[in-house]
């Protein structure tokens, strides 16, 4: 049977096993390497012309969040 | 103190919504179904021609349990002639003939048609001719795409899903919970269809391979993703999970919909991420018109189908967000967590009562993992756990995966420092654990 998600958290608490000061050092260390394993917004499939599918590529988080506000309505649809 | 009744959303403004929705779809196929869709500076935006026609399709097919509504009735017909012509020109004959492997995909818009009751006999034929063509399988799939062949096919065939939808259905995110923190765009993309062809659109019963209950466990985490990236092309797919599947919408995914439907009104269409006002606002004209429509045309198509769907009896999103009450304590605890300064769902959430923020827990505590994680601020994450846990709230795949994050995290930096020591040492055969001195 499989674990719950509670069941995998409190086991987690519980042991105490993670070393936080260690994983702060990795983060540190490792920044520029952990922001280039950020991956997921702009995957192209390639090699899938026929995908019927609606992958539509998100925009960068930091080009995502406030442009939004700026659109205005009449722009999208009318015209 | 007495139940909160159920409030359902008003039905004239799913039917506006939609109608929208199906407006913007005439325009879509006026602009993009013969050629497609460029974009010169952001060449990741174009699409092919198939990919409106089909999509539109899907919509009139979806919407198609709403006839009784003559707006909705008129546009769909509307709809329908137009697609005709591109769903069975000559060029898609040809290329169902001389791709048999892909026929399947090339015929989905007239498939579509013909369950709406506009047939081609003779179109049937070709497609038939090509089915049963000796390498009519030989195209490499990933299961979701198996499983869209298998759906589409299954609407053709007039036959219902067999037990060789197993094996996809078992390789597929819908079994497997989703890597919402770590994962790729594709896969949610993977899961949200899943869901539209293992309920053929809401008119057949879920053809799950795991509890629904699962299921929608794994779309509320991602939901929560979503709404805090403000990214609501994904979100529009994901809130299809609850009307689709013919659950009850949770108290997230009712506040998700309020969400979207307030960016809906603001806007006037529900936005894509990649419209940028920037570059929309340089343009004139029909040049302008094509960007906009080009890149948003999607979402707002995603926006009709969730209205589409709810507009079916008893799945219609609740206009109150219910659910269990947690302690305000602990509302306390994640809000001084929150970052605030990001997601247009923050104002509306403020707008909520205290009962209402109180359902809407498991959404903020997945909010909080997810802004922080991306931040790597692990600190802060084991601490909203350890907390989340003492209070028996973190039960979110959100939760359990970064548990488990922080531990493969804790393992590499152990390794990451062993191999310093490593390097450090004087190893005993030259070469053997220093490569770099080879």
């Amino acid at each position: 049977m499989s674990i719950s998600n509670r069941e995998i958290v409190s086991k987690f608490v519980e042991s105490k096993a993670v070393d936080f000061e260690a994983i702060g050092k990795l983060v540190t260390e490792l920044g520029p390497v952990l922001s280039a394993s950020d991956i997921g917004y702009r995957v192209v499939l390639a090699g899938r012309p026929f995908m019927i599918a609606c992958l539509m590529p998100a925009a960068d988080l930091r080009e995502l969040v406030g442009e939004l506000r700026n659109v205005s309505a009449k722009s999208v649809v009318s015209e | 103190m007495g139940r909160l009744r159920q409030v359902i959303w008003d039905e004239a403004d799913l039917e506006a919504r939609l109608c929208r929705a199906l407006d913007v779809t005439k325009k879509t196929l006026a602009y993009f179904a013969v050629d497609g869709f460029e974009d010169a500076e952001v060449p990741e935006n174009n699409f092919r021609p198939e990919k409106p026609v089909a999509e539109c399709a899907m919509l009139i097919y979806a919407a198609s349990l709403a006839m009784h509504l003559p707006n909705v009735a008129n546009r769909i017909d509307e709809i329908a002639h137009l697609l005709v012509p591109y769903a069975r020109s000559q060029q898609t004959l040809l290329n169902i003939a001389l791709h048999p492997s892909l026929c399947i995909d090339y015929a989905v818009p007239h498939i579509l048609l013909s369950k709406l009751g506009y047939y081609d006999l003779a179109f049937d034929s070709v497609l038939k001719s090509s089915m049963s063509s000796q390498s009519c399988h030989g195209h490499e799939r990933p299961p979701f795409a198996a499983l869209e062949q298998r759906w589409i096919t299954s609407l053709w065939m007039d036959a219902s899903p067999g037990r060789d939808w197993r094996p996809d259905l078992l390789n597929s995110v819908l079994y497997h919970p989703l890597d919402i923190l770590g994962g790729l765009r594709q896969d949610f993309y993977a899961f949200t269809h899943l869901i539209m062809y293992c309920t053929d659109f809401g008119f057949r019963p879920s053809l799950f391979p795991r509890p629904r209950s699962l299921i929608l466990d794994d779309a509320q985490s991602l939901l929560a993703k979503c709404l805090d990236e403000e990214d609501y092309d994904l979100a529009a797919e994901v809130l299809l999970s609850w009307p689709l599947s013919g659950a009850r919408w949770s108290a997230t995914a009712s506040f998700g919909f309020r969400v979207l439907a307030r960016v809906e009104d603001q806007v006037g269409v529900l936005p894509a991420g990649i419209t940028k006002a920037a570059r929309l606002n340089k343009l004139r004209g029909e040049e302008r018109t094509r960007y906009a429509l080009g890149t948003g045309y999607h979402t707002a198509l995603v926006m009709g189908l969730i209205c589409s769907v709810s507009l079916r009896p008893g799945r219609a999103p609740s206009v109150r967000v219910t659910g269990p009450q947690v302690e305000k304590s602990f509302l306390d605890f994640l809000l001084n967590y929150l970052e605030q300064d990001q997601g247009h769902w923050q104002p509306i959430f403020s707008e909520l009562t205290n009962s209402e923020r109180r359902a809407l827990v498991s959404l903020l505590l997945d909010i909080v993992i997810i802004q922080k994680c991306r931040k790597h601020d692990y600190k802060a994450v084991i601490d909203v756990l350890s907390t989340s846990s003492r209070y028996g709230l973190a039960n979110s795949p959100i939760c359990a995966q970064a548990a488990q994050l922080l531990e493969r995290l804790s393992a590499c930096s152990y390794a990451v420092s062993s191999n310093k020591k490593m390097d450090n040492c004087q190893c005993p055969v030259p070469g053997l654990l220093n490569t770099k001195t080879g």
